[in-house]
């Protein structure tokens, strides 16, 4: 167990009652690394979760005429004379310069920059004028934002995340602390069990089951956290096994309580730290399965979108339209980031072994 | 040893048996066979097939079957090349993903193992700041997200290698560095944490205090035992090697066993799926079992525990 700090009162340290917890809160916000993560994973998950609800773009709306504009294009509506509140088309400046359309004016940077000032340019039947908007990262070949379609897939690649780091964090800690609290024959069943449940090619095993029962993404969320939770059970269990020789335990049992309470009041509380630290890990674990799921198609399925299934269209279209593979996989992979800094601060905040070392 | 060896073997046989029983009768249960087609396949023309295929005996029957043809080593006709058995489709596709994998690995041990005895014996210098930073990098950067920018940067934009294919020695490079890469970070941490336990041991301060040289003591005394947590994560880096070519072969367009299992998956051809999961579960086991004598033979404290 971490000690308190030294202090030179050592009651003060006792009356509050969370010393662990704020020792654990002190050592870790030292660490630049762990809160730089802290911080771009709530920044991530806020624009995420809020983001799509302020943005002029929905992730499915289509604007079919400007497929793949590159990011911060300037937008340019095209009205008709006679529907001037809603434009029945769209370009850019940089594709009304290779069109070369602006040309039949006689002089087209005039008419660029009156547009680019605001002003309206009229062409025939058409009216340009310079739209409020920009898609900041441009448009993918649907012409559907891409900022957008990033923060909505960011929900789902989160919340599967997080879903399943659940499933398999319920899975775990009651397998593990079962096996560990009983010990003997049951215990040694149990992890036999596990053992090979673990020399099973779990991929292969997820992929199946993608396969046959539908790529639905509530399964995903089961079937990750199915395999997922093997190593959860394992440190469960020998967390346990630590602790249940503790006297305090051994108080627990000779007052008469119950093995479910002696389980779930007085043990589980105490293997909390190793347990938090391995589902911080176990989640970027859990949403790199799951883009490698979309990525091969098994995964969700447009128009949904998630990283995963963004990266996938990004490398189909990376050679004309690189920036469709290079925001999302940027995104992506500073949660990852993240998320493993976070989960190392934690494991150094908390673990037992690099603390008492 | 042998104790040891027959144990996990045993193990190893029985989470097969496990593997091959549970995909079987998956496969049999989902709705939606080979057969069901685009095209109306009249019901006297479904009728012949699944009695060449022999599915129209009951279900214990079937799996009778399939256990007598894999125990002669027959994985049976595919169904979507009927011309062509399983096991010459997956003949044809190993040698490639087992060179892609032997080279992967080769990659990642060769970047990895340098890479963390550097940042082990430079500890804390600009030296092992790099390496610790590239070993975030490449456990932090999925290899979907490296492969596709390598072939941008590399085979696209520089145009020096071809952006697919599996045909000169040059197509080898990109999807083995891409695949080795993502393996070369743990390694890299972990012999470094290996290595850094190991050098502060009493038989490594004896070894320079007789006199050994530098080098000496880091590649004769040290590395035996700093090299303990690389073999043991062997196991999985090879079924993640294995799997993670899923990814590189699709990427890469490389005609190996990750794409074929993919492909069968997508186009329900059961006996093709069936059977590279089968040889896909048999290899990952083999190796891993090849990795826990390896390290029972580097490790006499795994040899006593078991």
């Amino acid at each position: 167990m971490p000690v308190a700090l030294p202090t030179s009162e050592p009651s003060a340290a006792a009356e509050k009652g969370s010393s662990l917890w704020h020792d654990a809160w002190l050592r870790l916000r030292k660490n630049r690394l762990a809160v730089f993560g802290a911080a771009s994973l709530i920044v991530i998950a806020v624009a995420c979760f809020l983001g799509p609800l302020v943005t002029p773009f929905h992730y499915e709306e289509q604007q079919l005429d400007l497929r793949a504009s590159p990011p911060m294009a300037e937008l340019v509506n095209i009205y008709r004379p006679e529907d001037l509140s809603a434009p029945f088309s769209w370009s850019y400046v940089a594709r009304l310069r290779v069109d070369r359309e602006f040309d039949r004016t006689g002089d087209a940077e005039a008419a660029f920059a009156r547009l680019q000032k605001g002003e309206s340019v009229t062409l025939g039947t058409r009216i340009y004028k310079l739209a409020p908007h920009r898609h900041i990262l441009g448009t993918d070949t649907l012409g559907r934002d891409l900022f957008v379609r990033i923060l909505s897939g960011g929900r789902v690649s989160l919340g599967v995340g997080l879903a399943a780091t659940f499933v398999a964090l319920t899975i775990g800690v009651v397998y593990g602390a079962v096996a560990g609290y009983f010990g003997g024959m049951l215990d040694t069943v149990m992890m036999r069990i596990v053992d090979i449940i673990y020399s099973l090619p779990f991929t292969i095993f997820v992929i199946l089951l993608m396969v046959f029962f539908g790529r639905d993404i509530y399964l995903l969320f089961v079937a990750i956290g199915a395999v997922e939770w093997l190593t959860m059970a394992r440190i469960v269990r020998s967390q346990v096994m630590a602790t249940k020789r503790m006297e305090y335990v051994e108080a627990a049992r000779s007052l008469g309580f119950g093995s479910r309470r002696i389980i779930f009041r007085h043990i589980l509380p105490n293997v909390l730290g190793p347990v938090i630290v391995y589902s911080t890990l176990t989640i970027p674990a859990v949403m790199l399965l799951e883009a490698f799921l979309s990525f091969l198609g098994l995964g969700v399925q447009p128009p949904m979108s998630s990283w995963g299934v963004l990266i996938k269209e990004g490398a189909e279209k990376m050679e004309d339209f690189p920036w469709l593979l290079i925001y999302p996989g940027v995104v992506f992979s500073w949660t990852l980031f993240s998320l493993n800094f976070l989960g190392d601060g934690l494991r150094d905040a908390l673990d037992v072994r690099s603390s008492a070392d | 040893m042998l104790r040891f060896f027959a144990s996990r073997l045993l193990q190893s046989l029985l989470a097969l048996f496990v593997i091959i029983t549970a995909t079987f009768f998956m496969m049999k249960k989902v709705p939606g066979g080979p057969f069901d087609s685009e095209k109306a396949t009249s019901p006297e023309i479904k009728a012949s097939l699944e009695a060449y295929y022999g599915l129209n005996k009951p279900l214990y029957e079937q799996y009778g079957d399939y256990l007598k043809n894999l125990v002669r080593g027959e994985l049976g006709p595919s169904f979507k090349y009927p011309n062509r058995t399983v096991n010459e489709i997956l003949a044809d596709k190993l040698p490639v993903s087992l060179e892609l994998g032997l080279l992967s690995l080769a990659v990642a041990l060769g970047a990895g193992i340098p890479l963390g005895i550097v940042g082990a014996i430079r500890r804390n210098t600009w030296a092992d700041y790099v390496a610790s930073a590239f070993g975030m990098i490449g456990i932090s950067v999925p290899t979907f997200v490296v492969g596709p920018l390598f072939v941008l940067v590399f085979a696209l934009t520089f145009q020096w290698f071809s952006p697919s294919g599996w045909y000169t020695a040059s197509d080898r490079v990109l999807p083995c560095l891409v695949l080795g890469i993502a393996y070369a970070a743990p390694i890299a941490r972990l012999t470094r944490g290996g290595m850094l336990e190991v050098l502060h041991q009493d038989f490594v301060r004896t070894a320079r205090a007789k006199g050994a040289s530098e080098a000496r003591v880091i590649f004769k005394h040290a590395l035996r035992g700093g090299l303990l947590p690389v073999v043991s994560y062997l196991g999985p880096a090879i079924a993640g090697i294995l799997t993670g070519s899923f990814v590189i072969e699709t990427i890469f367009q490389i005609p190996g066993l990750g794409r074929a299992f993919v492909d069968s998956a997508f186009n329900r051809d059961y006996t093709l799926l069936l059977g590279t999961v089968i040889l896909y579960a048999a290899l990952i086991m083999g190796l891993n079992l090849l990795v826990d004598v390896v390290q029972a033979w580097m490790n006499p404290k795994v040899r006593l525990e078991s």
